[in-house]
Protein backbone atom coordinates (compact mmCIF):
# COMPACT_ATOMS: atom_id res chain seq x y z
CA UNK A 1 0.00 0.00 0.00
CA UNK A 2 1.27 3.47 -0.82
CA UNK A 3 2.18 5.80 2.04
CA UNK A 4 -0.16 8.78 2.18
CA UNK A 5 1.40 11.96 0.81
CA UNK A 6 2.79 14.29 3.50
CA UNK A 7 1.37 17.34 1.73
CA UNK A 8 -1.72 18.13 -0.25
CA UNK A 9 -0.93 20.89 -2.79
CA UNK A 10 -4.67 21.19 -3.52
CA UNK A 11 -5.08 22.91 -0.13
CA UNK A 12 -2.76 25.75 -1.24
CA UNK A 13 -4.72 26.01 -4.49
CA UNK A 14 -7.94 26.25 -2.47
CA UNK A 15 -6.48 29.09 -0.39
CA UNK A 16 -5.33 30.86 -3.56
CA UNK A 17 -8.77 30.54 -5.07
CA UNK A 18 -10.33 31.74 -1.86
CA UNK A 19 -8.24 34.80 -1.11
CA UNK A 20 -5.45 35.19 -3.65
CA UNK A 21 -1.64 35.07 -3.11
CA UNK A 22 -1.46 37.70 -0.34
CA UNK A 23 -4.03 35.88 1.79
CA UNK A 24 -2.39 32.50 1.08
CA UNK A 25 1.02 33.84 2.16
CA UNK A 26 -0.53 35.19 5.34
CA UNK A 27 -2.05 31.77 6.09
CA UNK A 28 1.27 30.02 5.44
CA UNK A 29 3.00 32.43 7.83
CA UNK A 30 0.27 32.05 10.39
CA UNK A 31 0.64 28.27 10.26
CA UNK A 32 4.39 28.67 10.83
CA UNK A 33 4.01 30.91 13.88
CA UNK A 34 0.85 29.41 15.41
CA UNK A 35 1.89 25.85 14.62
CA UNK A 36 5.33 26.46 16.15
CA UNK A 37 3.72 27.84 19.29
CA UNK A 38 1.40 24.84 19.64
CA UNK A 39 4.24 22.36 19.05
CA UNK A 40 6.25 24.10 21.80
CA UNK A 41 3.23 23.99 24.13
CA UNK A 42 2.73 20.33 23.33
CA UNK A 43 6.38 19.54 24.14
CA UNK A 44 6.27 21.46 27.44
CA UNK A 45 3.07 19.68 28.43
CA UNK A 46 4.53 16.28 27.48
CA UNK A 47 7.69 16.93 29.48
CA UNK A 48 5.60 17.97 32.48
CA UNK A 49 3.46 14.85 32.11
CA UNK A 50 0.34 16.97 31.58
CA UNK A 51 -1.57 14.84 29.11
CA UNK A 52 -4.72 17.01 29.04
CA UNK A 53 -2.63 20.06 28.12
CA UNK A 54 -0.80 17.97 25.50
CA UNK A 55 -4.13 17.00 23.90
CA UNK A 56 -5.29 20.61 24.00
CA UNK A 57 -2.13 21.81 22.25
CA UNK A 58 -2.32 19.10 19.56
CA UNK A 59 -6.02 19.59 18.83
CA UNK A 60 -5.98 22.97 17.01
CA UNK A 61 -2.90 21.92 15.02
CA UNK A 62 -4.98 19.24 13.37
CA UNK A 63 -7.46 21.43 11.51
CA UNK A 64 -5.00 24.31 11.05
CA UNK A 65 -2.64 21.91 9.29
CA UNK A 66 -5.50 20.69 7.13
CA UNK A 67 -6.11 24.21 5.88
CA UNK A 68 -2.58 24.51 4.47
CA UNK A 69 -2.36 20.92 3.24
CA UNK A 70 0.13 19.69 5.86
CA UNK A 71 -1.48 16.24 5.82
CA UNK A 72 1.20 14.42 7.84
CA UNK A 73 1.11 17.09 10.58
CA UNK A 74 -2.67 16.82 10.62
CA UNK A 75 -2.56 13.03 11.05
CA UNK A 76 0.14 13.05 13.71
CA UNK A 77 -1.55 15.86 15.67
CA UNK A 78 -4.71 13.71 15.69
CA UNK A 79 -2.70 10.72 16.93
CA UNK A 80 -0.98 12.73 19.68
CA UNK A 81 -4.32 14.13 20.80
CA UNK A 82 -5.94 10.70 20.92
CA UNK A 83 -3.05 9.03 22.77
CA UNK A 84 -2.91 11.89 25.27
CA UNK A 85 -6.66 11.68 25.89
CA UNK A 86 -6.35 7.92 26.36
CA UNK A 87 -3.55 8.51 28.91
CA UNK A 88 -0.99 6.69 26.75
CA UNK A 89 1.90 8.92 27.74
CA UNK A 90 4.70 6.93 26.14
CA UNK A 91 2.93 6.56 22.81
CA UNK A 92 1.97 10.25 22.80
CA UNK A 93 5.61 11.17 23.43
CA UNK A 94 6.85 9.08 20.50
CA UNK A 95 4.15 10.50 18.24
CA UNK A 96 5.09 14.01 19.34
CA UNK A 97 8.66 13.34 18.17
CA UNK A 98 7.24 12.42 14.76
CA UNK A 99 4.96 15.44 14.82
CA UNK A 100 7.89 17.79 15.42
CA UNK A 101 9.71 16.19 12.52
CA UNK A 102 6.65 16.43 10.25
CA UNK A 103 6.15 20.07 11.22
CA UNK A 104 9.75 20.88 10.27
CA UNK A 105 9.22 19.16 6.92
CA UNK A 106 5.93 20.99 6.40
CA UNK A 107 7.71 24.28 6.95
CA UNK A 108 10.23 23.39 4.22
CA UNK A 109 7.38 22.52 1.85
CA UNK A 110 5.49 25.69 2.74
CA UNK A 111 8.63 27.83 2.38
CA UNK A 112 8.91 26.54 -1.18
CA UNK A 113 5.26 27.44 -1.75
CA UNK A 114 5.98 30.82 -0.20
CA UNK A 115 8.79 31.47 -2.67
CA UNK A 116 6.57 30.42 -5.55
CA UNK A 117 3.80 32.78 -4.50
CA UNK A 118 5.75 35.79 -3.18
CA UNK A 119 6.23 38.56 -5.73
CA UNK A 120 9.84 38.61 -6.88
CA UNK A 121 11.74 41.72 -5.74
CA UNK A 122 12.20 44.50 -8.25
CA UNK B 1 -10.74 40.77 28.22
CA UNK B 2 -12.82 41.35 25.16
CA UNK B 3 -11.00 40.60 21.93
CA UNK B 4 -13.97 39.78 19.76
CA UNK B 5 -13.37 41.21 16.32
CA UNK B 6 -16.46 42.96 15.09
CA UNK B 7 -16.45 43.61 11.39
CA UNK B 8 -18.71 46.34 10.04
CA UNK B 9 -21.21 44.98 7.58
CA UNK B 10 -20.75 46.50 4.12
CA UNK B 11 -23.97 47.26 2.26
CA UNK B 12 -23.19 44.62 -0.37
CA UNK B 13 -23.19 41.73 2.08
CA UNK B 14 -26.19 39.57 2.95
CA UNK B 15 -28.09 40.80 6.01
CA UNK B 16 -27.23 37.82 8.18
CA UNK B 17 -25.37 38.33 11.47
CA UNK B 18 -22.74 35.64 11.87
CA UNK B 19 -20.19 35.00 14.61
CA UNK B 20 -17.21 32.69 14.11
CA UNK B 21 -15.99 31.25 17.43
CA UNK B 22 -12.64 29.59 16.77
CA UNK B 23 -9.39 29.68 18.71
CA UNK B 24 -7.00 28.84 15.88
CA UNK B 25 -6.23 32.17 14.17
CA UNK B 26 -5.59 30.33 10.91
CA UNK B 27 -8.93 28.53 10.95
CA UNK B 28 -10.63 31.74 12.02
CA UNK B 29 -9.14 33.72 9.14
CA UNK B 30 -10.00 31.02 6.62
CA UNK B 31 -13.59 30.85 7.88
CA UNK B 32 -13.97 34.66 7.71
CA UNK B 33 -12.58 34.68 4.18
CA UNK B 34 -14.89 31.84 3.15
CA UNK B 35 -17.87 33.75 4.55
CA UNK B 36 -16.74 36.89 2.75
CA UNK B 37 -16.54 34.90 -0.48
CA UNK B 38 -20.10 33.69 0.09
CA UNK B 39 -21.26 37.26 0.66
CA UNK B 40 -21.49 37.36 4.45
CA UNK B 41 -19.71 39.69 6.87
CA UNK B 42 -18.92 38.04 10.20
CA UNK B 43 -17.45 38.82 13.61
CA UNK B 44 -14.90 36.58 15.28
CA UNK B 45 -14.41 35.34 18.84
CA UNK B 46 -11.24 33.56 19.97
CA UNK B 47 -12.71 31.34 22.68
CA UNK B 48 -15.93 30.20 24.30
CA UNK B 49 -16.10 33.03 26.85
CA UNK B 50 -15.80 35.60 24.08
CA UNK B 51 -18.50 33.83 22.08
CA UNK B 52 -20.92 33.95 25.04
CA UNK B 53 -20.11 37.64 25.64
CA UNK B 54 -20.50 38.50 21.95
CA UNK B 55 -23.89 36.77 21.84
CA UNK B 56 -25.00 38.82 24.85
CA UNK B 57 -24.08 42.04 23.03
CA UNK B 58 -25.40 41.32 19.55
CA UNK B 59 -28.35 39.27 18.28
CA UNK B 60 -26.54 36.91 15.94
CA UNK B 61 -28.51 34.82 13.46
CA UNK B 62 -25.85 32.12 13.19
CA UNK B 63 -22.81 31.12 15.25
CA UNK B 64 -20.14 28.89 13.78
CA UNK B 65 -18.83 27.29 16.96
CA UNK B 66 -15.58 25.38 17.34
CA UNK B 67 -16.19 22.57 19.82
CA UNK B 68 -12.87 22.56 21.61
CA UNK B 69 -11.47 25.90 22.64
CA UNK B 70 -9.40 27.12 25.56
CA UNK B 71 -11.34 28.29 28.62
CA UNK B 72 -14.92 27.20 28.15
CA UNK B 73 -15.47 24.80 25.25
CA UNK B 74 -17.91 25.28 22.39
CA UNK B 75 -20.26 22.83 24.11
CA UNK B 76 -20.24 24.83 27.33
CA UNK B 77 -20.60 28.14 25.46
CA UNK B 78 -23.62 26.76 23.59
CA UNK B 79 -25.16 25.51 26.81
CA UNK B 80 -24.74 28.97 28.39
CA UNK B 81 -26.25 30.68 25.34
CA UNK B 82 -29.25 28.32 25.33
CA UNK B 83 -29.74 28.86 29.07
CA UNK B 84 -29.77 32.60 28.61
CA UNK B 85 -32.26 32.31 25.75
CA UNK B 86 -34.46 30.19 28.00
CA UNK B 87 -34.22 32.64 30.91
CA UNK B 88 -35.13 35.55 28.66
CA UNK B 89 -38.06 33.78 26.99
CA UNK B 90 -41.27 35.59 27.81
CA UNK B 91 -39.54 38.81 28.85
CA UNK B 92 -39.41 42.06 26.89
CA UNK B 93 -35.72 41.31 26.34
CA UNK B 94 -36.37 37.96 24.62
CA UNK B 95 -34.50 37.59 21.36
CA UNK B 96 -34.75 34.96 18.69
CA UNK B 97 -33.01 31.63 18.98
CA UNK B 98 -29.54 31.72 17.43
CA UNK B 99 -28.72 28.85 15.05
CA UNK B 100 -25.46 27.25 16.17
CA UNK B 101 -23.37 25.24 13.72
CA UNK B 102 -20.69 23.09 15.34
CA UNK B 103 -17.35 23.01 13.60
CA UNK B 104 -16.28 19.53 14.54
CA UNK B 105 -13.21 17.43 13.93
CA UNK B 106 -15.53 14.46 14.58
CA UNK B 107 -13.21 12.56 16.88
CA UNK B 108 -13.96 10.76 20.14
CA UNK B 109 -13.74 13.99 22.13
CA UNK B 110 -15.57 16.02 19.53
CA UNK B 111 -18.65 14.16 18.48
CA UNK B 112 -22.04 15.04 17.13
CA UNK B 113 -24.10 13.55 19.95
CA UNK B 114 -22.35 15.91 22.34
CA UNK B 115 -23.08 18.81 19.98
CA UNK B 116 -26.78 18.01 19.86
CA UNK B 117 -26.97 17.50 23.61
CA UNK B 118 -25.38 20.91 24.15
CA UNK B 119 -28.02 22.57 21.96
CA UNK B 120 -26.22 22.91 18.64
CA UNK B 121 -28.34 22.73 15.50
CA UNK B 122 -25.98 21.78 12.68
CA UNK B 123 -22.51 20.37 12.04
CA UNK B 124 -19.67 21.02 9.70
CA UNK B 125 -16.39 19.16 9.41
CA UNK B 126 -13.00 20.75 9.96
CA UNK B 127 -11.05 21.92 8.08
CA UNK B 128 -14.10 23.68 6.74
CA UNK B 129 -14.61 23.47 2.96
CA UNK B 130 -16.36 26.29 1.11
CA UNK B 131 -19.12 24.15 -0.42
CA UNK B 132 -19.87 22.45 2.89
CA UNK B 133 -20.00 25.83 4.64
CA UNK B 134 -22.38 27.24 2.05
CA UNK B 135 -24.67 24.22 2.36
CA UNK B 136 -24.70 24.49 6.17
CA UNK B 137 -25.55 28.20 6.01
CA UNK B 138 -28.35 27.67 3.51
CA UNK B 139 -29.73 24.90 5.70
CA UNK B 140 -29.57 27.21 8.74
CA UNK B 141 -31.36 30.01 6.93
CA UNK B 142 -34.06 27.64 5.64
CA UNK B 143 -34.57 26.33 9.17
CA UNK B 144 -34.86 29.86 10.50
CA UNK B 145 -37.38 30.79 7.80
CA UNK B 146 -39.45 27.73 8.73
CA UNK B 147 -39.18 28.71 12.40
CA UNK B 148 -40.41 32.19 11.53
CA UNK B 149 -43.46 30.73 9.77
CA UNK B 150 -44.05 28.52 12.77
CA UNK B 151 -43.81 31.55 15.10
CA UNK B 152 -46.63 33.22 13.15
CA UNK B 153 -48.92 30.31 14.07
CA UNK B 154 -47.70 29.37 17.56
CA UNK B 155 -46.34 31.91 20.05
CA UNK B 156 -42.80 30.65 20.82
CA UNK B 157 -42.78 32.38 24.22
CA UNK B 158 -45.73 30.26 25.37
CA UNK B 159 -43.99 27.07 24.23
CA UNK B 160 -40.74 28.15 25.93
CA UNK B 161 -42.71 28.78 29.12
CA UNK B 162 -44.29 25.32 28.93
CA UNK B 163 -40.89 23.73 28.35
CA UNK B 164 -39.74 25.25 31.64
CA UNK B 165 -42.37 23.20 33.45
CA UNK B 166 -40.52 20.03 32.46
CA UNK B 167 -39.31 17.95 35.43
CA UNK B 168 -36.51 15.41 35.02
CA UNK B 169 -37.81 11.85 34.85
CA UNK B 170 -41.39 12.99 34.10
CA UNK B 171 -43.14 13.02 30.69
CA UNK B 172 -42.70 16.23 28.71
CA UNK B 173 -45.74 18.45 29.51
CA UNK B 174 -45.52 20.14 26.09
CA UNK B 175 -45.84 16.79 24.27
CA UNK B 176 -48.73 15.77 26.52
CA UNK B 177 -50.59 19.06 25.97
CA UNK B 178 -50.03 18.87 22.21
CA UNK B 179 -51.32 15.28 22.06
CA UNK B 180 -54.40 16.18 24.06
CA UNK B 181 -55.08 19.27 21.95
CA UNK B 182 -54.69 17.40 18.65
CA UNK B 183 -57.10 14.71 19.91
CA UNK B 184 -59.78 17.10 21.15
CA UNK B 185 -59.71 20.05 18.74
CA UNK B 186 -61.15 18.26 15.64
CA UNK B 187 -64.10 17.00 17.72
CA UNK B 188 -64.70 20.52 19.07
CA UNK B 189 -64.71 21.93 15.53
CA UNK B 190 -67.14 19.19 14.42
CA UNK B 191 -69.40 19.95 17.40
CA UNK B 192 -69.54 23.60 16.31
CA UNK B 193 -70.31 22.73 12.68
CA UNK B 194 -73.06 20.22 13.63
CA UNK B 195 -74.62 22.56 16.16
CA UNK B 196 -74.68 25.54 13.82
CA UNK B 197 -76.38 23.42 11.13
CA UNK B 198 -79.29 22.73 13.56
CA UNK B 199 -79.69 26.41 14.51
CA UNK B 200 -81.68 26.11 17.78
CA UNK B 201 -81.11 27.12 21.38
CA UNK B 202 -79.40 23.86 22.38
CA UNK B 203 -77.11 24.15 19.37
CA UNK B 204 -76.23 27.66 20.36
CA UNK B 205 -75.18 26.54 23.78
CA UNK B 206 -73.15 23.63 22.35
CA UNK B 207 -71.40 25.95 19.87
CA UNK B 208 -70.60 28.35 22.66
CA UNK B 209 -69.13 25.72 24.96
CA UNK B 210 -67.09 24.08 22.16
CA UNK B 211 -65.73 27.49 21.05
CA UNK B 212 -64.86 28.43 24.64
CA UNK B 213 -63.09 25.12 25.24
CA UNK B 214 -61.11 25.33 22.00
CA UNK B 215 -60.22 28.98 22.66
CA UNK B 216 -58.81 27.99 26.07
CA UNK B 217 -56.75 25.03 24.85
CA UNK B 218 -55.49 26.99 21.80
CA UNK B 219 -54.41 29.86 24.08
CA UNK B 220 -52.62 27.46 26.41
CA UNK B 221 -50.47 26.29 23.49
CA UNK B 222 -49.90 29.78 22.06
CA UNK B 223 -52.13 29.25 18.98
CA UNK B 224 -53.09 32.93 18.96
CA UNK B 225 -54.95 33.12 15.64
CA UNK B 226 -57.00 30.04 16.37
CA UNK B 227 -57.88 31.35 19.83
CA UNK B 228 -58.92 34.69 18.29
CA UNK B 229 -61.18 32.93 15.76
CA UNK B 230 -62.78 30.91 18.56
CA UNK B 231 -63.39 34.16 20.45
CA UNK B 232 -65.22 35.49 17.36
CA UNK B 233 -67.30 32.31 17.13
CA UNK B 234 -68.14 32.68 20.83
CA UNK B 235 -69.26 36.24 20.18
CA UNK B 236 -71.55 35.28 17.28
CA UNK B 237 -73.08 32.52 19.38
CA UNK B 238 -73.62 34.85 22.33
CA UNK B 239 -75.37 37.37 20.11
CA UNK B 240 -77.48 34.74 18.31
CA UNK B 241 -75.98 35.53 14.91
CA UNK B 242 -75.37 31.92 13.97
CA UNK B 243 -75.57 32.73 10.27
CA UNK B 244 -72.17 34.45 10.60
CA UNK B 245 -70.65 31.40 12.23
CA UNK B 246 -70.05 28.87 9.38
CA UNK B 247 -67.40 31.00 7.58
CA UNK B 248 -65.68 31.57 10.93
CA UNK B 249 -65.69 27.84 11.64
CA UNK B 250 -64.25 27.23 8.18
CA UNK B 251 -61.45 29.72 8.90
CA UNK B 252 -60.90 28.04 12.28
CA UNK B 253 -60.54 24.68 10.51
CA UNK B 254 -57.97 26.12 8.11
CA UNK B 255 -56.06 27.70 11.00
CA UNK B 256 -56.25 24.44 12.95
CA UNK B 257 -54.58 22.70 10.01
CA UNK B 258 -51.64 25.15 10.24
CA UNK B 259 -51.56 24.80 14.02
CA UNK B 260 -51.49 21.01 13.75
CA UNK B 261 -48.50 21.13 11.36
CA UNK B 262 -46.67 23.57 13.64
CA UNK B 263 -47.39 21.57 16.79
CA UNK B 264 -46.31 18.33 15.17
CA UNK B 265 -43.07 20.04 14.23
CA UNK B 266 -42.59 21.32 17.79
CA UNK B 267 -43.37 17.89 19.19
CA UNK B 268 -40.97 16.18 16.81
CA UNK B 269 -38.16 18.68 17.34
Amino acid sequence: MNEPKPFDPAAIERLLKLGGPKFTLEMIDLFGSYGGKKIAEARSAQQAGQLAALAEAAHPLKSSAGNVGAVRVQELAAQVELSAREQKAEMAGAQLDDLEHAFAEAKIFLDAERKRLAPSPG
Amino acid sequence: MNTTTENPQPSTTKPVRILVAEDSPLNQQVALKQLEKLGYAADAAGDGDQAVAAHARKPYDIILMDCQMPGISGYEATWQIRNREQEKAGTADAGKRVYIIAMTANTQADNREKCTAAGMDGFINKPVQLAELEAALLHALADQAAAKELDAVIDPVIIAGLHQLRTPGKPDPVAELIDLFLREAPAQLDTMSDAVAKNDFTSLSRTLSAATALKGSASNLGARNLAALCAEIEMTAKTWILSDTPPLIERAREEFSRVRTALQRIRGG
